[in-house]
């Protein structure tokens, strides 16, 4: 019975009602440094097989198709892209992008656990430690970099090396080396918001080591790495999403008039 | 016996299965490799109401008592013309152009499936799989693709070639995507999520099936040609509903006026 068309259509309302709120946020992170944009992936629900190919009819003979109803669609899921966005430059010294695959590895004092961001805008706090900068909680880069107090000026290279150089000295002292991790599948990876992303059992576990070897990307100082969400990516989409809910409201709509034919049709 | 009743009542099933097709085209219009199914419609054999059914038609009595015998739905058919690529820059997203199909199975199965939803990822052992199904996407011998840890920049040619660039090594081929053509297209069937079935079998596919990094294949759902379809659907239900209404009033009619003498 059209009851089924009625379900399909509000499957369909349901699954690009939830695309418009992926949409949305990538929209509203359209400005946040070292945010990466997901897209909802699509697919089709079960099959009702009315009559499976090859059923015989009266004189024996296979039907070569069959009669099969899909019963609407679902989000199969929400996967991150994560490609590269532009390279920005601030001037500040203690701003880093990473230009490559990779991530930082922060510590989250308040939990001990370890998260990994693409958002390199660090500061340092009372004890001269690079800390991810945050209104909320500092939260200490890992392994952590500590700038001494009399340091005039920081420098560091594309593969990790922090270098200072304090008043009165031409040379310059190594501090630490900042690490980076990448995942076999970032994809996999849990978002937590703040930009910060979490290892799951999906991602694999984060593979350590020096920016530039092993796959993973460079370290650039004075830059920020931009949002990869493209704006007219995203307005493409937001029209395709919006359309389609409409349309599959056109199919409540339609499923429910055919079903108050048939209730009106008995009259007393 | 009202036999138009019934015809009508056959008809009114017919358009409302239409519309659950329908339905679910629009409901997948944003599915990607998703192709829009059709309902074909059939009539039935003509009815022999002095004798009944089974008579082959040259031997049925002609004449008023004959009707026809109304209409069903014959088959759903699938229709595999090529949907639009749609460029989204993944590096693990791939498009089937012409008219093959990837092969997914279960993890340790033999079964393959077939699919052209190529939004592709990995595991944490680095095992290439369908996102969403979590299925294993074979290759040409069938076996399941690793794609090495200290890979990057994976590159998939139009025939199907995975290679990757390694450190201290020149870039080298992984493996290659086992695509699929299936011997019968029109006894395809669909499971959901995308994956279909060849009861017909399937043979590798021809050099007339190429595939593409960084895009993927749109639904093959066209809004206008569905709203028409739901349109016509629609109003057939409401026509065979109406003529059961008018039916219904003429035997109504007829028994009042019956009563009345």
């Amino acid at each position: 019975m059209s009851l089924r068309a009625l379900h399909t259509g509000g499957t369909g309302m349901q699954a690009y009602g939830f695309n418009l709120d992926v949409v949305a946020n990538n929209l509203a992170n359209a400005g946040t440094t070292g945010f990466k944009r997901s897209r909802s992936d699509f697919q089709d629900l079960f099959y009702e097989q009315v009559k499976p190919p090859g059923a015989l009819d009266t004189n024996g003979i296979a039907s070569p198709v069959g009669v099969e109803v899909g019963l609407g669609v679902r989000v199969a899921g929400t996967k991150g892209d994560f490609s590269q966005g532009n390279l920005v430059e601030t001037g500040n010294q203690f701003d880093l992008a990473i230009a490559g695959d990779g991530f930082f590895r922060v510590n989250d004092l308040a939990t001990g656990q370890f998260f990994y961001t693409r958002s390199g805008t660090f500061s340092k706090n009372a004890e001269g430690s690079l800390v991810m900068s945050s209104a909320d909680i500092g939260r200490p880069l890992d392994p952590q970099i500590t700038i001494p107090e009399d340091a005039t000026e920081v420098s560091i290279s594309g593969d990790g090396v922090v270098n200072v150089f304090v008043a009165g000295d031409q040379t310059p002292q190594e501090v630490g080396r900042i690490q980076l991790a990448r995942f076999i599948n970032p994809a996999g990876l849990l978002r937590i918001g703040e930009t910060l992303f979490q290892e799951s059992g999906a991602s694999g576990v984060a593979i350590e080591d020096q920016p530039g070897l092993n796959g993973l990307g460079q370290i650039r100082q004075n830059f920020l790495e931009n949002s990869n969400v493209e704006p007219v990516r995203e307005l493409v989409d937001l029209i395709k999403t919006q359309r389609n809910f409409e349309l599959n409201g056109q199919v409540v709509q339609a499923a429910d008039q055919s079903l108050q034919l048939v209730t009106n049709l008995r009259r007393f | 016996m009202l036999h138009g009743l019934y015809t009508a009542a056959q008809g009114a099933a017919a358009r409302a299965t239409q519309l659950d097709v329908v339905a679910n085209n629009i409901a997948n219009a944003g599915t990607d490799g998703f192709k829009r199914a059709l309902a074909l419609f059939q009539q039935h054999e003509p009815f022999d109401a002095e004798r009944g059914n089974p008579f082959p038609p040259e031997q049925q009595l002609l004449g008023l008592d004959k009707h026809s015998g109304g209409v069903t739905v014959a088959a759903t058919v699938t229709d595999l013309s090529q949907g639009p690529l749609l460029e989204t820059g993944g590096e693990l997203d791939v498009a089937v152009a012409g008219p093959g199909f990837f092969a997914v199975a279960e993890a340790g199965e033999k079964t393959e499936f077939l699919t052209r939803a190529g939004n592709f990822t990995l595991d944490p052992e680095g095992r290439l799989l369908q996102a969403g199904t979590g299925l294993e996407v074979r290759d040409v011998a069938g076996n399941p693709i690793t794609i090495p840890e200290d890979a990057s920049g994976v590159t998939v040619a139009p025939d199907g070639t995975i290679s990757a660039a390694f450190p201290n090594a020149p870039t080298a081929a992984i493996a290659t995507l086992k695509l699929l053509t299936p011997n019968d297209p029109a006894g395809l069937r669909h499971l959901g999520d995308g994956r279909y079935v060849a009861p017909a079998g399937t043979t590798p596919a021809g050099p007339g099936v190429s595939v593409r990094q960084g895009f993927l294949e749109a639904s093959g759902v066209t809004p206008v040609t569905e709203t028409l379809a739901m349109i016509e659907a629609q109003r057939g239900f409401e026509a065979n509903v109406n003529m059961i209404k008018y039916q219904e009033e003429s035997l109504g009619r007829l028994l009042s006026a019956a009563a009345a003498r």
